[in-house]
């Protein structure tokens, strides 16, 4: 049996349970029977290491749930960053980073042997060169230390800090990278920078922040360079309703994010049928690139067309669906009540809004999918005069939850 | 971009690297005793770090510190240079240089520091592109981040934040009255959803009392430096904690339509209690918030229709309900006109 440890080799085997832990938080041990009881016991007592100050019990009977909650607003840095820091590494890793850190940074180039010898001399550690040589390529590749050759022989050295070679870049680019570690894709990476820096994000506050997106980054990053080199991808998405995974060729289009919902997506064009979709990048559990799509800038120039008439994600059958049509007419006060009117400005996406006599307004639109308004519409309720959509089932939806909203709130002697 | 060989996961930023390296900074300038390493494990690392960390250094197995025969023992750094800052990896410069072409990166440096910034990026490929994402659901009344006007006063404040300076602020009220006040800048706070900043800045009263304003940046007509200063740090979450509500938003959420995956994601941003209610496919959810966003929540609780139910508190309660009320009205008064659906 193996022994516990805080670190993991995997970062895709906690995804689930950071996610369930974060956005249910109702789930008890008995929920989670994918994996065994002891594999759950152990991810829990990982989140409750890693999470420790935002994990919260609740017990209800003979169960416990435990969950991460925290208000966004009050973050400095995304508390679910903690999850990317937690890769395992050997002696010998943590020995060399230390040690070849210490020694290069004065700079000067040495070679292989040199380092070798000036470890064991400077600090008594005795490596065989194939460890070290294997070590200093990794670093290479990952741009810590550089490579030239002289002679015969390689030399390696290790770049000056960016503080010390371009000094004239701070203080700005520090709160440059504490502001877009908190907005930016793949914001970890610029956690991390701070933490190459030793410096914090004191200034910045980040609202509405949905810091779940974290957890799609290893999956994204894979999907981007398929968009840059219009490549196809064989993806395997996990349904959030039945569980069931399956796989998909696709080729990937553009990356939609929801500000209001937490969601993001990824528009494709599915290889089978030619459709544009999109896909929750919550929902893919891998991403393995293919071959170059050839039909890759058709595929771009469909989306793009059908673009003006996409209200969030869903494109319908793109090729073959007339848009919808939605109209809404809202009452305000137009002395007192100016900010619904600037709320329909800002949160319309394309359509018209038309003044039909004071205090009425006519909010238009065609989409590809009216079904999608919905959500917003309703934000309006107490205000809509009328509602209209070429698609009959969008405007039955739309008047029967008006009833049951009805039915809950209102008491049966008022109606 | 070639992503295959920057992997985002690697040990390069484990956590226990930057413990081990927090703990020989301090012991470069100071020796330390076992209990002070473990209390900086303790500080900077995981909730069980520590129990990995501190033996490993105490007893050699990671050779980083030297042991000193005093009583008790103490430990000094073995290594010879600082070891902050580190250079940047591959992965790093290159989402460095993605932010180059994101307009709000100008709000942070002059032309000529983005000239330097860009020199030394030059030889680097971009992470990912800005015009491969796009942000479908944002305001479209985000903040002018492209203005000279609005980019010098960011400067501005950007320069005053770490100072702790007071600014002479003038700026546009909701009612378009032009106010001009001394403040110190303490935070600036960014909101997804309408892509605009918000600067928490403290200002002293009459009597010395401190208050805390929050400024929309984008209706700041001018800032001025002064030649005032701030002594201490100040605390905006101690301010902000009266504004925390004091009963929470008690929800039920059906399974219906998928909406308890919809609105846990929804409110994931808001600290939050969810249960399971015995026998039902109902969840109860407790959201804890800020009674500033109050209108805001109201109106994303709204746009869920009735798959969620208000319980509470009363003062939700009672603006839910009116305006379910007017739009019962607004109903009958569609059917008496006989145009309804």
């Amino acid at each position: 049996m193996s022994q516990y440890k805080e670190l993991i080799k995997q970062f895709d085997k906690i995804r689930s349970y950071v996610r369930d832990f974060y956005i249910y938080g109702f789930k008890t041990r008995s929920d989670f029977q994918e994996k065994s009881g002891r594999t759950y016991d152990n991810q829990r007592r990982r989140m409750e290491s890693w999470f420790g100050d935002y994990i919260r019990c609740d017990q209800n009977g003979h169960k416990k749930s435990v969950f991460l909650t925290l208000d966004s607003s009050r973050m400095a840095v995304n508390p679910l960053y903690q999850a990317w820091r937690s890769k395992t590494f050997t002696d010998n890793d943590i020995t060399l980073r230390f040690l070849l850190s210490d020694l290069l940074s004065d700079q000067k180039p040495r070679s292989l042997e040199t380092i070798a010898d000036q470890i064991q001399e400077n600090y008594k550690q005795l490596f065989d060169t194939q460890t070290i040589r294997r070590k200093l390529a990794l670093y290479e590749k990952e741009g810590l230390i550089a490579k030239e050759k002289q002679g015969k022989q390689y030399l390696y050295r290790m770049p000056s800090p960016v503080s010390f070679t371009h000094p004239s870049l701070f203080p700005a680019l520090t709160l440059g990278v504490s502001f877009f570690q908190g907005v930016a894709p793949f914001g970890f990476i610029g956690s991390a920078i701070l933490d190459f820096w030793d410096q914090k994000n004191k200034y910045f506050r980040f609202r509405s922040d949905y810091l779940i997106h974290t957890l799609e980054d290893e999956i994204l990053l894979p999907i981007l360079t398929a968009i840059e080199q219009k490549r196809q991808i064989l993806i395997t998405v996990k349904s959030t309703k039945t569980g069931r995974a399956q796989t998909q060729t696709v080729t990937p289009l553009k990356i939609l994010t929801s500000a209001q919902t937490g969601r993001r997506y990824v528009c494709v064009t599915q290889e089978k049928n030619c459709r544009i979709s999109s896909v929750r990048l919550d929902s893919i559990q891998n991403v393995e690139l293919l071959q170059t799509d050839e039909a890759y800038d058709k595929h771009m120039e469909s989306l793009d067309a059908a673009s003006p008439y996409i209200w969030g994600v869903s494109l319908g059958n793109v090729q073959t669906k007339e848009p919808e049509k939605v109209s809404m007419e809202i009452l305000l006060d137009e002395t007192e009540e100016d900010y619904i009117l600037t709320r329909l400005e800002r949160e319309g996406r394309g359509g018209w809004l038309k003044r039909l006599e004071p205090g009425v307004y006519e909010y238009q639109c065609l989409c590809l999918d009216a079904m999608e308004l919905l959500p917003w519409i309703k934000s309006f309720t107490g205000r809509i005069r009328a509602f209209h959509c070429s698609n009959a089932a969008v405007k039955n939806r739309f008047w029967d939850d008006m009833k049951m909203m009805q039915a809950y709130y209102m008491d049966p002697r008022e109606d | 971009m070639n992503t295959t060989d920057l992997p985002l996961f690697s040990e390069l930023y484990t956590c226990y690297y930057q413990v081990v390296a927090k703990i020989l900074d301090e012991a470069s300038r100071q020796v330390l005793t076992r209990r002070q390493i473990e209390d900086l494990a303790q500080k900077h690392g995981y909730g069980e770090s520590a129990l990995s960390i501190v033996p490993r250094l105490i007893e050699g197995e990671w050779p980083f510190l030297c042991r000193k025969n005093t009583v008790p023992p103490t430990y000094a750094c073995a290594l010879k240079h600082p070891l902050f800052p580190q250079p940047l990896t591959r992965l790093q410069r290159s989402w460095l240089k993605a932010l180059l072409s994101d307009p709000r990166i100008r709000l942070f440096f002059t032309d000529e520091q983005l000239t330097t910034l860009e020199g030394y990026l030059s030889d680097t490929a971009p992470l990912f592109r800005m015009s491969d994402f796009c942000l479908f659901d944002q305001y479209k009344d985000h903040d002018p981040f492209s203005s000279v006007m609005y980019r010098q006063h960011m400067h501005t404040i950007l320069e005053a934040l770490p100072q702790r300076r007071f600014l002479s602020i003038d700026y546009l009220s909701r009612k378009d009255r032009i106010l001009t006040r001394t403040f110190l800048p303490c935070r600036l706070e960014y909101g997804q959803r309408d892509g605009k900043f918000r600067l928490y800045a403290m200002s002293l009263t009459k009597t010395g009392r401190q208050r805390m304003d929050i400024l929309n940046a984008a209706r700041i007509l001018s800032v001025k430096k002064t030649n005032s200063y701030f002594p201490f740090p100040v605390d905006v979450d101690r301010f902000l904690d009266n504004a925390f509500c004091q009963e929470p938003l008690v929800l039920d959420i059906t399974t219906k339509r998928n909406a308890l995956e919809r609105a846990m994601l929804h409110f994931s941003c808001y600290q939050k209690k969810v249960e399971r209610l015995k026998d039902s496919n109902t969840y109860r959810c407790t959201i804890y918030y800020d009674k500033r966003w109050e209108t805001e929540l109201l109106i994303q609780v709204l746009s869920f229709g009735p798959v969620v139910k208000v319980l509470g508190p009363k003062v939700f309660l009672d603006q839910i309900k009116e305006r379910v009320r007017k739009q019962a009205l607004l109903m009958d008064q569609d059917r008496h006109s006989q145009t309804t659906p």
